[in-house]
């Protein structure tokens, strides 16, 4: 055992040394628009990359808004004026104030519709009966897809996703203890989304360079915890899981940014209060969930007769 | 108090009986089977054997590892879903091979005990102990139904009372694991006659179990009076409100518990075709004094349709009983004396050499009022009160007593003695008023 471990590190140490070597290769060979054009293209993105970054920027709900989008939110705020706060309408107030004296619009419109998608997951399981993992990560999931985009989002997700998979297969025949081998998969992942970054960038698609790191992390954070059921629950229902999952993110993605909804929600924040209500009589329904109804379909003939 | 006829559903379940009946300590303590098993044997509640159990590197460094030689199994104490159990058919001191035919040599079971440890296998990744367990050799009943994995009887115990109970049986499928969801079958057993009616395999009928030609209803379960008892009595010690028993019949030990459950599934609804939420709901404001209260008031009240027509299997003898010998094709009655005194039957010589029984070639030991001795021996099968019994009975000359065989307790497993009753009144029906609370005759 012992000789054998030598032996991999051995080969890595020769593999890291002898680098230099394969270094001087590949450069050119990459058939990627980036690298192999002018060195002076290199450094500074066109024009036309220019104005997609300043779209893809303005388009970033999670950031803070431009001074245009801030004049718009400001605009909309005429529509429903609030001098005199009282019992009914403190809450627009105060949304307002904080709008005017510098509070980004875009992460009051987040605070405001996480309950939303809370309760949409609640109704989900409790109602519907559709398992999710946990309630946090759907939320996340959705929350994360407006920071990168769909596409880079569903990009870098498969991307994670599929190196976890892998990372986990090659690390279940190496007997080592359970940290390190966290360790050796969150390299792998870390490679695989490096690879998908240089090569979204050779392709041209820019959403994805833009990335700040959180959104990555908490994609890694998801994927582990789908392996990790894939693990403990076998992969079928790992499989059901995660789809449901992925379902629920991308709706919450769409709550999240459909304009109509997000003006409203800025307008009238006491909207919310309504979930208050709504989850007292989700959490006291114990009747049969909407797939129980199928799974219990021969019992119930047999037990209401 | 009104009683829903609603199928029990998963948010039922959580909130009204798992959040109310399983406090936190209770539930920690039953996922984690090492405590579960000590509380057990600490309680006398058969189970598996620890045969070791390791906490520490220190521990597992300095162990013997002079395991049985016809198997034993490695277990995580938190472990979910059977992952990381290990069964071995034989062990040589330095490696084994597990059933599923695998070689182990002992420093891969070191390495997979270190795992463990780390908590690759348990439910929260937390570190974890692990221990080794006697295997455990089914009794032939239950060997019937498959080759894949170990049989088991699920039973939902809530309140000192059985609710529900089904017969799993592992299938390929299910990789020998006994968990429905998983592929395995359950068989629904009716709680007053131990008798199975439905099966179900995936949510689908089954009228015979898959590779066998055993029909899905009309099983007997064995020792069903006792199975109840036991998994009662495991509810009520470990301190879970509403629990799912584990128990499976041991060839030598008879029932013994597996496991317990605080989140038990709720597809044995349709393995019995009955609803659990109206059965919790009858007894939830009962007051069960012990196990033994709890198991009367399960056969009473969910006792199934066709219960009457079962007739019991406790027979009541009065002290002379007519027993039927066999042997090689001839058969004789003679009247036989109960004697609750004795252990062992015993039989005039005078019959011995009638039938010409062989004798065994060890003599066994009687001890009795007259002092001990040494006694011949003989293989004997009878007829007794309808029961077939096959038993050893020590030889001796009774030329000068009343009775030519006396029965003795070792043969009396399953029977009640009325001193009361001759066996002409039997016979004639008659009850004696004042006894016939012993009497569980059928009502047809």
């Amino acid at each position: 055992m012992k000789r054998k471990i030598f032996a991999l590190f051995l080969a890595t140490f020769s593999v890291v040394f002898s680098g230099q070597s394969f270094a001087q290769i590949p450069i050119n060979v990459l058939p990627t628009p980036l690298i192999s054009t002018e060195s002076g293209e290199l450094a500074t993105p066109s024009a036309e990359q220019q104005k997609e970054l300043e779209k893809r920027k303005e388009e970033d709900l999670t950031k803070p808004e431009e001074e245009k989008a801030k004049k718009e939110f400001l605009a909309l705020f005429s529509k429903r004026q609030i001098n005199d706060p009282g019992l009914t309408d403190f809450m627009g107030f105060f949304v307002q104030y904080a709008v005017r004296n510098g509070i980004p619009a875009n992460t009051i419109i987040l605070i405001l519709l996480l309950p939303f998608l809370a309760t949409m997951v609640v109704f989900v399981r409790n109602i519907l009966g559709f398992p999710t993992l946990e309630m946090l990560v759907p939320i996340a999931l959705a929350i994360t897809l407006v920071a990168t985009g769909p596409e880079a989002g569903a990009i870098l997700l498969s991307t994670i996703l599929l190196a976890s998979i892998i990372a986990r297969y090659i690390l279940k025949r190496i007997r080592i203890m359970q940290l390190p081998k966290m360790a050796i998969s969150m390299l792998i992942v870390s490679v695989f989304v490096f690879v998908s970054l240089v090569t979204s960038a050779s392709f041209g698609l820019i959403s994805i360079t833009q990335l700040s790191f959180f959104p990555v992390l908490l994609l890694i954070l998801l994927s582990d915890k789908i392996v990790g059921l894939q693990l403990s629950r076998g992969t079928k229902p790992a499989i059901v899981v995660t789809f449901f999952t992925l379902l629920l993110g991308s709706i919450g993605y769409a709550i999240l940014s459909i304009e109509f909804i997000r003006g409203y929600i800025l307008l009238y924040p006491e909207i919310i209060l309504v979930l208050l209500p709504l989850n007292i009589v989700l959490g006291r329904y114990f009747g049969l969930r909407l797939t129980e109804y199928k799974r219990f379909a021969e019992l119930r003939r047999y037990v209401s007769q | 108090m009104s009683v829903s006829n609603q199928v029990l559903g998963m948010n039922a379940r959580n909130f009204l009986y798992l959040n109310r009946y399983n406090k936190g300590r209770a539930k920690f303590a039953a996922d984690d089977k090492l405590t579960t098993k000590k509380l057990f044997i600490k309680n006398n509640i058969p189970t598996a054997t620890i045969i070791q159990a390791f906490a520490t590197r220190k521990g597992l460094k300095n162990y013997s590892w002079d395991l049985p030689k016809e198997g034993f199994a490695i277990k995580p104490a938190r472990g979910y879903g059977g992952e990381g159990i290990l069964v071995f058919k034989n062990w040589d001191g330095l490696s084994g091979t597990t059933i599923s035919s695998r070689a182990y040599t002992l420093k891969q079971i070191k390495s997979h005990i270190l795992d463990i440890f780390d908590g690759i296998y348990s439910l929260q990744s937390i570190p974890d102990k692990a221990y080794i367990e006697g295997r455990i050799v089914p009794h032939r009943f239950f060997k019937k139904f498959g080759s894949m994995g170990l049989p088991d009887i699920r039973i939902i115990v809530f309140n000192k009372i059985p609710i529900m109970a089904m017969l799993r049986i592992p299938t390929e499928e299910s990789h020998g694991r006994a968990n429905l969801h998983q592929g395995a079958i359950g068989v629904g057993i009716g709680l007053r006659t131990g008798i199975t009616k439905y099966a179900i395999l995936r949510n689908k009928y089954l009228k015979f179990i898959p590779g066998t030609k055993i029909k899905t209803s009309g099983i007997k379960i064995p020792n069903w009076e006792e199975i109840m008892l036991l998994a009662t009595r495991a509810q009520i010690v470990s301190g879970l409100g509403f629990a799912g028993v584990d128990i499976v019949v041991e060839k030598k030990r008879g029932p013994i518990v597996l496991e317990i459950n605080a989140r038990p599934g709720l597809s044995i609804q349709n393995a019995n075709l009955a609803s659990l939420r109206e059965r919790l709901e009858r007894v939830e404001a009962l007051n069960v004094p012990n196990a033994e209260r709890g198991v009367e008031i399960a056969r009473s009240i969910f006792a199934e349709k066709f219960s009457h027509k079962v007739k019991e299997e406790r027979k009541i003898l009065s002290v002379i009983e007519p027993v039927t010998i066999f042997f090689n094709g001839k058969s004789g009655e003679y009247k036989a004396k109960i004697d609750t005194g004795a252990y062992r039957s015993s039989i005039d010589k005078s019959i011995v050499e009638e039938f010409g029984f062989h004798l065994l070639p060890d003599n066994i030991h009687v001890s009795s009022a007259s002092g001990g001795g040494v006694r011949p021996a003989i293989k004997l099968e009878f007829n007794l009160g309808g029961k077939k019994i096959s038993t050893i009975a020590s030889v001796a000359d009774r030329s000068h007593l009343q009775f030519p065989i006396i029965i003795g307790r070792r043969d009396l497993k399953g029977f009640y003695v009325n001193p009361l009753l001759s066996h002409e009144q039997k016979s004639s029906r008659f009850v004696d008023q004042d006894d016939h609370y012993e009497y569980d005759l059928p009502e047809e």
